[in-house]
């Protein structure tokens, strides 16, 4: 026999003795060991729940949820991670562990409530309050690079936002959860996950349509940093054409805007898209410009000048200027038998919303009902109620 | 002695050799044939029922996608439920998987669960009622016996008249496990009845799972987790799909491709559990290979730690059993005491080391490993220790010696698992978590389809209005709605399904169903999917006469009378 070896063993007991008092007993013991080995998480299970009821006040408790957490992780059961992640934080209200988890899996829960999301949101903000302490320079596990170990603050600290935003849009509450979200992406531009949920959020929020198909436009491209699943891509783009559809009135333009969007997770601040009335408007009369020129010509130079801006419009482009050729209705016109002042209707025969001022009095004299074509200079007008003053020679005239 | 324990130890060492050899001829074989039995029950006398036969040939299609050889039967009596199971049972051999599908109504009797046939009728007491439905258990009989893995998917708890007619109990019992390596599916929870699905042709359940099963790369767990997650969602919490396994390998439907794996963050956490299941068959190779993938991966954190921690272990594992095999016992012992300072906890490896040191006779050596197993083996590895001890002390004394040393406190459990800090959080771990499940978006996706609605075109609104105003006197024949299944999404254009038809006689005018012109005169024959329907005739936007409720039976032709009311 070698002496130095029994020495060496006799040693190590010592050693080991010296360090263990935390096992009721050596059957704990023995129990947490075939835990170790267990490669089945749901045996695994089993085996943890063996050890909570055999040694409820284990000095070992505080790992055994942790045991619990990794082993529901390996099996996918977001809601039991949940779960243990409660009763950590139950146990031991600052317990990071218990933060870390109930901030990532508030979202992943399905059928959350208001108490979910508040216990989410409350641990997200606890998480990103005390980040700055958990990720000390000091704290840098030995395998990390500096460089890797802010990385992962910053990952927590998206993780945390994104909780808190979620909690704020489950309660409806979109304009911070815009805010939140706004946040999470300056830090981490690629994730489509976030720009999703913005788009989601600024969705609902109605002054924010194009913005929101930004956001949905650029979650759905496969070549961010941390892009969307498969499933996920597909959801969020039905959600991106329903929106698109129903506020642009077709798909036309959709893929431009995926395009532009992959160059930057917010859009400039010029940005917009028509609306489906606007584009309507528009096809409208480029129709009517084929088909009656005289009344599209009439209809873009009215709208123009029932703008805000309709005043200064009058004076740069109309006034004392010739005007296209238009044609209307003529409502009345005085004198009856050689008018000078002539009213018309230029849509529906019954409205007045020109007047034409004559030079020369127009012979032979001109009749309500008849349609007539006229070009002159624009005299003057009038919002409301609308009335547009425009001075022509007789010889302008055609009926 | 020592012969004795040469002996010993090499017959185990030939037995675990052998052993290895039985696992990997069962590795080659894992893959069997995948055969399902799919049994989709419409057409009861008492109360038929309408997406059970589209549930079924649905999944016939997803199954047969996904290399299943598919027994479709649709409106099964209980000769052909016996017959087809029977069938099934014949085509299966010990490493296959065996599917059942059923669609259709179910009851509990007396605290077992029974499918109920086609041909099924009242029954007056609860024993013939049992000799008139199909008994589940006898297909688990079966399934037991003969395959290597079994999945049983029961789209049968829906709201039941069938149970009700005859005092029965709706819904299925929370089964027992039938055998080893068994997965069973209920669309609903145990004693609960299905939700509708009111705007869709299948049930719930079988759509969301149908598509799921199409998708790559999910585990059974990771489609019935999603199933539940999508019927949870769809039916407001009504429903909620309810499973039981006792399956101890991962299945797909469709294994992952390489770019869904490349991108799947938890694909890291599932290579390490399947390394530590290959690691206690002694499959080395395979583990180091999966345990080399985590590690390229990186995925941060314990696991990324355990994983690095591991493949010098399992390498030096898979060297020692070489030299082992090769008859090196010494180096062979070497390299399995060299793994302790590894994996400090590994007992098997160090009685490895103990029966090598053995056979090349070299009880110091031995003795030592002994006192090892001793300072961190379980009280049954101390016991074994001991008792080598003892008996190598007759006639090497210095083991006994070892005995009496006082047997050490346990150490903390912080050693006992080296990846986790406890205390800290595993930062990677939780990343890696919110990347790999998404969050749930269909709520959401409801919400913006309601804000959003599609844009009307005024042409065709216009038209249709004009359609029905220029219309004098029509009939308008609509689904009541009241019941599951009823509600038609395009009336005349599923040619597949079976359809009835009402023969609408006695007034004037177009027939409109559904919103849509069906016939411009009477008589009128109406083809229509089963179901009850109100029939009314129609002027000036006031119902001028009829309104009764008729029953669409497939396959059969009902008149219906029209008059004008006084």
């Amino acid at each position: 026999m070698k002496p130095a070896l029994i020495c060496c063993v006799v040693l190590l007991s010592s050693t080991v003795a010296a360090r263990a008092a935390d096992w009721t007993d050596r059957k704990e013991y023995d129990l947490v060991l075939t835990i170790r080995s267990e490669a089945a998480p749901e045996k695994r299970i089993t085996l943890l729940d063996t050890w909570s009821k055999s040694y409820p006040q284990s000095a070992m408790s505080h790992a055994r949820q942790e045991l619990y957490l990794s082993t529901y992780e390996s099996m996918g059961d977001r809601q039991k991670m949940f779960g243990v992640a409660k009763q950590m934080l139950a146990a031991q209200p600052n317990n990071p562990v218990g933060l870390y988890w109930l901030t990532v899996l508030a979202p992943q829960q399905t059928n959350a409530n208001s108490e979910i999301w508040d216990a989410g949101d409350k641990a997200a903000h606890q998480l990103l309050a005390s980040s700055k302490d958990y990720f000390a320079p000091e704290k840098r596990p030995a395998n990390l690079t500096a460089g890797d170990w802010d990385k992962q603050k910053l990952s927590v600290e998206v993780l945390a936002l994104r909780t808190e935003g979620w909690a704020n849009w489950q309660r409806g509450n979109f304009a911070a959860s815009a805010d939140n979200f706004t946040e999470c992406l300056k830090k981490d531009p690629g994730n489509a996950e976030v720009s999703s949920w913005l788009g989601i959020v600024s969705g609902l929020d109605n002054n924010k349509q194009p913005q929101a198909l930004w956001h949905l436009a650029r979650a759905t491209g496969r070549e961010l940093s941390t892009p969307l699943s498969d499933d996920q891509r597909r959801q969020v783009n039905g959600m991106l054409e329903t929106v698109y559809v129903s506020y642009h009135g077709s798909l036309e333009g959709l893929e431009q805007l995926r395009k532009i969007s992959s160059s930057s997770a917010f859009p400039p601040p010029e940005f917009t898209i028509d609306p489906a009335t606007v584009v309507n408007a528009r096809r409208a009369e480029a129709e009517l410009s084929q088909s009656n020129p005289q009344l599209a010509a009439w209809l873009a130079m009215r709208r123009q000048l029932e703008d805000a801006n309709g005043d200064k419009y009058f004076a740069s482009d109309l006034q004392g200027k010739p005007l296209a050729q238009l044609s209307g209705t003529v409502l009345h016109a005085v004198p009856v038998r050689a008018p000078r002042e002539i009213t018309l209707s230029m849509t529906d025969a019954n409205t007045p919303d020109v007047t034409l001022k004559l030079t020369v009095a127009a012979t032979p004299a001109i009749h309500p009902g008849v349609k007539i074509t006229f070009q002159g200079n624009g005299d003057s007008f009038a919002k409301s109620p609308f009335l547009l003053v425009v001075t022509a020679d007789a010889a302008q005239i055609a009926k | 002695m020592f012969e004795f324990c040469k002996l010993k130890f090499r017959s185990i060492g030939t037995l675990c050799a052998a052993f290895l050899l039985a696992l990997g001829s069962a590795s080659a074989q894992e893959e069997g044939k995948r055969v399902a039995l799919i049994i989709g029950n419409n057409n009861y006398s008492i109360s038929p029922l309408r997406n059970a036969i589209n549930d079924a040939r649905l999944m016939d299609k997803a199954l047969q996608a996904a290399g299943f050889k598919t027994i479709l039967k649709e409106d099964a009596t209980y000769p052909v439920m016996e017959e087809a199971a029977a069938k099934l049972a014949e085509q299966l051999g010990p490493d296959d998987t065996a599917l059942f599908f059923y669609a259709g109504h179910g009851v509990q009797i007396e605290n077992e669960n029974f499918l109920v046939p086609v041909d099924f009728e009242a029954a007056s007491t609860v024993v013939q009622a049992k000799f008139k439905c199909f008994r589940l258990a006898q297909l688990f009989e079966e399934l037991k016996k003969r395959t290597k893995r079994s999945i049983i998917i029961l789209d049968a708890c829906r709201s039941n008249p069938v149970a009700e007619r005859n005092a029965l109990q709706s819904g299925l019992a929370q089964p027992q496990l039938a055998g080893m390596e068994t997965f069973i599916a209920f669309s609903t929870s145990p004693g609960q009845v299905a939700a509708d699905n009111p705007a869709g042709r299948d049930s719930w359940f079988t759509e969301a799972l149908a598509d799921l099963i199409e998708q790559p790369g999910l585990t059974l767990d990771d489609v019935f987790t999603r199933v539940k997650g999508r019927v949870t969602q769809a039916t407001d919490s009504r429903q909620s799909p309810w499973t039981i396994s006792n399956l101890t390998n991962t299945f797909y439907f469709h294994p992952p491709s390489n770019l869904q794996t490349a991108n799947d963050p938890s694909q890291a956490t599932k290579w390490m559990l399947e390394a530590q299941r290959r690691e206690q068959r002694d499959d080395w190779d395979q583990a180091i290979r999966l345990v080399n993938q985590v590690v390229q991966r990186k995925p941060g954190g314990a696991l990324e730690s355990t994983a690095k921690a591991k493949l010098p272990y399992l390498l030096a594992r898979k060297e020692a059993e070489q030299k082992y095999e090769d008859g090196k016992y010494k180096d062979a012992a070497v390299i399995y005491e060299k793994t302790l300072n590894l994996d400090p906890f590994a007992i098997d490896s160090a009685f490895e080391a103990v029966n090598n040191y053995l056979l090349s006779d070299q009880l110091p050596e031995a003795v030592h490993m002994l006192g090892v197993i001793r300072l961190r083996g379980t009280t049954e590895s101390v016991a074994k220790a001991t008792a080598m001890l003892k008996e190598l002390g007759t006639v090497y004394p210095e083991a006994a010696q070892v005995i009496k040393t006082e047997l050490p406190a346990p150490p903390p459990v912080q050693e006992l698992f080296q990846g986790i800090q406890f205390g800290t959080p595993d930062w990677s771990a939780g990343i890696r978590t919110a990347q790999s499940s998404p969050v749930a978006l269909t709520r959401w996706a409801k919400a913006l389809l309601t804000a959003y609605p599609p844009p009307v075109d005024p042409a065709a609104t216009a038209t249709a209005e004009a359609k029905v105003d220029n219309e004098i006197l029509h009939v308008e024949v609509n689904p009541t709605g009241e019941t599951r299944d009823l509600s038609i999404r395009k009336i005349g254009n599923n040619a597949d399904s079976p359809t009835g038809t009402l023969l609408i006689i006695g007034a004037t005018g177009k027939v409109l169903v559904n919103g849509e012109w069906m016939a411009d005169t009477l008589p009128a024959p109406v083809k229509l999917p089963p179901g009850k329907y109100t029939v009314r005739l129609v002027e000036k936007g006031m119902v001028v006469g009829g309104g009764q409720e008729v029953e669409v039976i497939a396959f059969q032709t009902k008149t219906v009378p029209l008059t004008r009311s006084k």
